[in-house]
């Protein structure tokens, strides 16, 4: 069976240019802000950066939620939402970094300190935990506000969604730290790794957070008063978000879809990596140093063979699973898959 | 009962996913970070060493307020400043404070004195792009000032500028890493050898180099 979607790209992307577009680079800003910071080598400290950088924008944003009700389709309860709904991808992120550190020593807050430094003003030794406060502060906020970016950005979340959009993120990870950042500068494989896969479970909470404070919400509210009255979110509203009921109800997208779009995500961020890493590898003079954690040498190095050659299969695997994604796509309603289930 | 805690357990769950890391973090920076930092700063402050040249040149001799005074130079500085961080990032150890002084002394009589003060020697900022910064780490591993010093010309004969004098000297300097501070200190009595390189002299003292 299929079904046009009332959703269909070209809105999407239309939107994008729109409000939702604008919302979401409001709410990139603290990582114009680091980005900012890294582009100029530190000469734009981070308390600037933070201050004009990221506190106006946001501020603005919020006043736009009062000036524009109604035409932007976010309003403030609809910002109040995906604050916290933010909270998760971030969490996600750096849980996942936890094993990196105790199995191969990849520290994931060396920057913290220097964050912090840089945004308190801080002079002498990097290494106080006043720093690494201000530092895990703004971390936090890049993250959230990441998150934030995400949610304005889309009307509806998908793992698909979610996983471009991490990839998106890696990507620019992937640049901006080994090409402006020095302690970046020659990161072994065990790093471009860690950056895919942390960025991964980014993905996974940017697409759970709204299933498991629906799930939260659900347990809260109505199981306790049995009323639908008391939830927090009104009718016409899902989980996903304050979505219009015709919009919402018939837009499934196809699991096969979901899991062939994803791996062809992840297959052309691949691709993009294994370029970068030749790129980065080759302009920059070799390290005599074993910088990072344990200092394990990058297995894709392998003399003769360029970093290059390993984007040529990636890219193949990416087209191949586009057009898996493809062959598999249909907009189903959410009442036939449970049926077909 | 049951769906009084069902919330409570909700919110502890998330708070716990949320705090989770950022306490790991900290408690790892208390466990390892930081005396991993320690650890290595103190072996870079035990590694690094003092180094006097074995050659004091002489560079003129001046007339000053009806005498004569000789101009020497030396060169002291301390070696070994570069030393990997807590992640194998290659670092130079700042230093600041530089005191060294020495005297040239020849058969019981002193020949020369120095004393230099530097506030702080040259290092990489730290915000270099890579292949400005690895140089610069290189570049600034061993770093030797020229010292002047300074004697009575009168003293110098013939036999002090081809025998051995002794040089008395100490150095200090407070040296930084990178969360912790040493003050270091040295002392020694070595031989040296006086190169007459005023002109005229210099010549020769480059043939006898080679």
């Amino acid at each position: 069976m299929k079904l046009m979607s009332t959703y269909s790209v070209k809105d999407q992307v239309k939107e994008w240019f729109g409000y939702r577009g604008l919302y979401a680079a409001f709410f990139f800003a603290p990582m114009a802000a680091l980005s900012v910071h890294f582009f100029t080598y530190t000469a734009v400290p981070l308390s600037a950066g933070t201050f004009y950088l990221t506190l106006l924008p946001i501020l603005l944003a919020v006043m736009l939620t009062a000036l524009l009700p109604g035409k932007s389709g976010i309003y403030p309860k609809t910002l109040g939402i995906y604050g916290i709904w933010a909270l998760l991808a971030y969490s996600l992120y750096d849980w996942v970094r936890v094993p990196m550190n105790l199995i191969f020593g990849v520290p994931f807050w060396d920057h913290w300190f220097d964050w912090g430094a840089s945004a308190i003003g801080s002079t002498g030794t990097l290494f106080t935990y006043q720093n690494l406060t201000a530092g895990t502060i703004q971390h936090i906020l890049q993250g959230w506000g990441f998150a934030m970016s995400y949610y304005l950005l889309v009307r509806r979340v998908t793992f698909l969604g979610a996983t471009v959009f991490a990839m998106f993120m890696t990507v620019f990870y992937w640049v901006t730290f080994p090409v402006f950042v020095l302690t970046d500068a020659m990161p072994p494989f065990i790093w471009w790794f860690q950056a895919w896969m942390a960025h991964v479970a980014f993905a996974a909470g940017l697409w759970f957070a709204p299933k498991v404070f629906g799930w939260a919400y659900s347990k809260i509210y109505y199981d306790r008063a049995r009323r639908t009255e008391t939830s927090p979110l009104k009718g016409g509203e899902s989980s996903n978000g304050p979505l219009k009921e015709e919009e919402a109800s018939n837009y499934q997208r196809n699991w096969k879809t979901t899991m062939f779009g994803v791996l062809a995500a992840n297959a052309f961020t691949l691709m993009i990596g294994f370029i970068l890493f030749g790129v980065v590898v080759s302009s920059q003079p070799p390290s005599i140093y074993p910088v990072f954690g344990y200092g394990k040498p990058p297995p894709v190095l392998i003399p003769g063979v360029d970093s290059y050659y390993y984007a040529i299969p990636a890219a193949v695997i990416g087209f191949v699973f586009v057009y898996l994604a493809l062959r598999y796509r249909r907009v189903v309603p959410v009442s036939g898959l449970k049926e077909q289930r | 009962m049951r769906h009084a805690l069902v919330p409570i357990a909700i919110v502890a769950i998330l708070i716990l996913i949320y705090i989770g890391p950022f306490v790991f973090v900290f408690a790892r920076t208390e466990t390892w970070t930081f005396p991993r930092i320690d650890e290595r700063d103190a072996g870079a402050f035990d590694k690094v060493e003092p180094s006097v040249s074995q050659v004091v040149n002489l560079e003129k001799i001046q007339s000053v307020g009806g005498g004569q005074e000789a101009n020497y130079s030396l060169s002291a500085g301390v070696l070994h400043r570069k030393f990997l961080d807590w992640i194998g990032f290659p670092l130079v150890l700042e230093v600041n404070d530089f005191n060294f002084k020495a005297s040239g002394i020849y058969q019981g009589r002193i020949l020369f004195e120095c004393q230099h003060f530097e506030t702080a020697f040259p290092r990489p900022t730290g915000s270099e792009p890579w292949y400005i910064y690895q140089p610069l780490v290189e570049r600034n591993d061993n770093t030797t000032l020229k010292v002047s010093c300074y004697g009575d010309a009168t003293a110098i004969d013939s036999a002090s500028l081809t025998g051995p004098i002794t040089v008395d000297w100490t150095m200090s300097a407070n040296f930084v890493g990178d969360r912790n501070e040493r003050e270091r200190s040295w002392s020694n009595s070595e031989s040296v050898e006086i190169r007459d390189v005023r002109s005229g002299n210099q010549e020769e003292a480059a043939a006898e180099a080679l």
